[in-house]
């Protein structure tokens, strides 16, 4: 007996509607129940129209970057879409992933404030100065037309030691036409490993995510450079990342050449990993991954002891992006940001504590 | 006010939109004022037929082909349809020069 609300809230959870509601009707639509139909079709609709708006957005900003001469790519969103499944609508995404030069971000937030952009959360200069150190996006929103975007200009935090070549991915790029205009985004094999970067940074917390890379392998396998792939992999320090996210997609039907699937299975930590990830995926009562779960399992996409101390290192030292905007700290004092975690971490604890219980002072 | 369209008339839809299929119905979306404007069934097949540049009777004969359906009710119903299209600026009409006064 197929649990349908089951169905309904993980394909939502994991932004799996429309691939979801596509293949079941494709496939079996006589078994699936008229209600669960309709939801499904509601849902997908909704991710739809979101698709479209966002790719709406995306196609008004770029002309005036081209104007300031402010190189952009798209990083997932409306171009993996396009590139996927030929549809912006084929993926459910609620935001827009934007990619500069870090020598251009300032005057890119500069153009996407006049176009009605802000920081979600107020920042001093100082504050967003050191955000710029040690972070790697602003998360903006347009309040008015109710968009979130991400302006990125690395793939991760400082803290999370992932040897970003900015020059390197700016010499991988590629046009993709999406609604009659022409984005960059990563090229191939830069793509697939930002893609598995994105996903191991995050733990995997997404079906999606597998999806993509599972989808993308299928599409493009044949014309992939996979030497040059493992060896810029080897480079950035990604190789077990890269590895894992390649596990994942062909534990999900995914066919990898004999030779890369042959280096995939001979890491045991990566397929410790996956299944690990897989045994998670839907399970609701293990929650969303805790801090200490989170640095294991980033700890242990790292092989050897050395990489394993550089990360821990680098974690506990480098100031977190909440520890930052917690508390506007002056230059000088930027050391300390390693005591603000805790301190932040009882505040917030108190105030969860205290929202919880009633007031117990009457009487 | 733009003359009816009739059946000699070339209609295309306009470069700057984007269009899906969302659970069985095309939606279309105006990328210059963002509105949007949805399609079914046969409707969608005409969407689908003037993504490039053809003449109202051209549509036409093709509809009457693939529904096997009676070529009056086709015909005005199309041109309805098409009126509609270019009435919230989703594709381009070029009519047929008005034939000049006698006189």
């Amino acid at each position: 007996m197929t649990d349908w609300n089951t169905v309904l809230d993980q394909s939502a959870d994991h932004c799996m509607v429309p691939l979801v509601s596509r293949q079941l009707a494709a496939t079996c639509s006589d078994l699936v129940p008229a209600p669960v139909r309709e939801e499904l079709q509601r849902l997908e609709r909704q991710a739809g129209a979101r698709a479209m708006t966002l790719t709406r957005e995306l196609i008004l900003l770029l002309p005036a970057f081209r104007d300031a001469g402010i190189p952009v790519m798209c990083l997932k969103g409306p171009v993996l879409a396009q590139l996927l499944y030929g549809t912006v609508a084929m993926r459910d995404f609620e935001d827009l992933d934007l990619l500069v030069r870090r020598r251009d971000v300032a005057r890119a937030a500069a153009l996407l404030a006049s176009a009605g952009y802000r920081s979600r959360r107020p920042l001093t200069p100082g504050q967003e100065a050191l955000l710029f150190d040690v972070d790697y996006h602003r998360q903006l929103v347009n309040a008015e037309r109710g968009i979130h975007l991400e302006l990125h200009w690395a793939f991760s935090k400082k803290g999370f030691d992932f040897r970003f070549d900015e020059d390197w991915w700016w010499d991988h790029t590629m046009v993709v036409s999406v609604a009659g205009a022409e984005v960059s985004t990563l090229s191939d094999e830069a793509l697939l490993l930002y893609l598995c970067v994105h996903g191991s940074k995050h733990r995997w917390v997404s079906v999606s995510w597998i999806a993509d890379i599972t989808d993308f392998v299928d599409r493009f396998a044949p014309r992939l450079d996979w030497p040059m792939l493992l060896r810029v992999a080897s480079n950035h320090g990604s190789l077990r990342m890269l590895l894992l996210g390649l596990a994942l997609a062909e534990g999900a039907g995914a066919e990898l050449p004999d030779p890369v699937s042959e280096l995939v299975r001979a890491d045991r930590n990566v397929m410790r990993l996956a299944s690990r990830i897989r045994r998670d995926l839907f399970d609701h009562e293990a929650g969303a991954p805790g801090a200490w779960t989170s640095t294991l399992f980033h700890l242990r996409l790292r092989p050897g002891i050395w990489p394993k101390a550089r990360y821990a290192f680098l974690i506990g030292t480098t100031p977190h992006a909440d520890d930052i905007s917690f508390v506007a700290l002056p230059h000088a004092l930027r050391g300390l940001y390693f005591l603000v975690r805790p301190l932040r971490v009882v505040v917030r604890r108190w105030q969860a504590l205290s929202a919880r219980r009633p007031a117990l002072k009457a009487g | 006010m733009d003359r009816p369209i009739t059946l000699d008339a070339t209609v295309c839809a306009i470069p700057d939109q984007l269009s899906c299929v969302l659970s069985g119905e095309t939606v279309i979306l105006n990328l210059k004022d963002g509105t949007y404007f949805g399609l079914e069934a046969v409707g969608a097949r005409i969407w689908e037929l003037v993504q490039r540049p053809r003449t109202a009777q051209e549509l036409c004969d093709a509809l009457v082909q693939e529904y096997d359906t009676d070529p009056r009710q086709c015909r005005s119903d199309l041109l309805a349809l098409l009126a509609e299209l270019e009435a919230h600026s989703l594709i381009m009409v070029t009519r047929t020069a008005a034939p000049g006064r006698v006189g």
